[in-house]
């Protein structure tokens, strides 16, 4: 490790010895953040890989109806019965703190009827479609509040990993180097200014 | 619009949104890697002006169909995501799913963990 650019003097030791305990104070207490985010991040992945299983299956299941209902009907039909939907979806995002990271939490609010068109021109199939979609969606929300959940809690793991890292393995044996070489020299000065008293005095002596 | 109330938006070819903008999802047409970047911009940069120059997202989350969502750069997807808001969440399409959600959060996992650890 390198010792870093310093004098070797008295003070410069006490302000690197009080440097070390700052550091090791930080870094303790970035190593207990880090455990609790990654306690944390492992729950919300887990729940959310599970979920977002079951959602692939569903909205397939239901984007399958709806292939089925546009199948069955004319293109124009189809667009223009969904041309202006009459339902409306909005969303209530509060922001939790977590280990001062903030992760939003979503609730959905749904208002209207989605079956918004004239029954004449369109097949039962699409209104079955659209209720399989509106099935999945508040599944879909959950499923993106955990995964941005997750994401946000991996970002900051990782800074935080690497400033621990960063700590423990540079700062750190850095100081400690410094530390050690400036009371190496500091007791080296000492002894050397004893041997210069001692010759002296050996001299006046003879 | 209510104050605290956000809005929802999908970015994906005709026939696979069409579905979503029954229930009132904003959709947003995107046949492409360079239209669906586009969209993610306009819509990310959709603001709301709350009064006294404070402003905030419209949408909360933007759902992008995964054949799209491969062909967006990890740089793009960072400057999108750079906030805490909006949540840009990968959905399969019609032809099922490719796998690249799970891949998603496998990416999650090694750069939280520092390894992939699902296997």
């Amino acid at each position: 490790m390198a010792k870093l650019n310093v004098n070797p003097t008295r003070m410069e030791l006490l302000n690197l010895k009080k440097q070390i305990k700052t550091a090791q104070r930080g870094h303790k207490l970035l190593r207990d953040k880090q455990d609790g985010l990654m306690q944390k991040f492992m729950e919300i992945i887990r729940e959310a890989r599970d979920l977002r299983k079951k959602v692939e299956e569903k909205l397939q299941a239901a984007f399958k109806n709806f292939m089925q209902a546009s199948a069955m009907m004319y293109p124009e039909v189809l667009e223009n019965a969904l041309l202006y939907p009459s339902a409306e979806v909005s969303l209530e995002v509060e922001t939790k703190n977590v280990m001062s990271v903030h992760i939003p939490h979503f609730t959905l609010k749904q208002k209207g009827n989605i079956l918004n068109y004239g029954y004449l021109q369109t097949s039962g199939e699409l209104d079955m479609a659209l209720e399989a979609f509106q099935e999945v969606l508040p599944l879909l929300i959950q499923l993106a509040e955990i995964e941005r959940q997750a994401e946000r809690l991996a970002e900051e793991t990782e800074k935080t990993r690497r400033r621990v890292n960063a700590l423990e393995h540079m700062l750190l044996p850095n100081l400690e180097e410094t530390v050690k070489f400036i009371s190496m020299k500091l007791s080296e000065a000492e002894r050397s200014a004893i041997t210069g008293v001692m010759r002296i005095k050996a001299g006046m002596e003879d | 619009m209510n104050i605290d109330s956000y809005k929802i938006a999908i970015v994906g070819s005709k026939d696979q949104i069409l579905g979503f903008k029954a229930l009132g999802i904003t959709a947003t047409i995107a046949n492409n890697g360079e239209e669906a970047r586009s969209a993610l911009f306009k819509l990310n940069n959709e603001i709301i002006k709350l009064g006294e120059g404070e402003t905030r997202k419209k949408y909360a989350i933007i759902f992008i169909l995964e054949d799209l969502a491969t062909q967006i750069t990890k740089e793009d997807y960072k400057k999108l995501t750079k906030e805490a808001l909006p949540a840009i969440i990968p959905i399969p399409g019609i032809q099922g799913t490719k796998g690249y959600g799970l891949t998603r959060m496998k990416k999650m996992v090694e750069q939280a963990v520092g390894s992939d650890i699902f296997g």
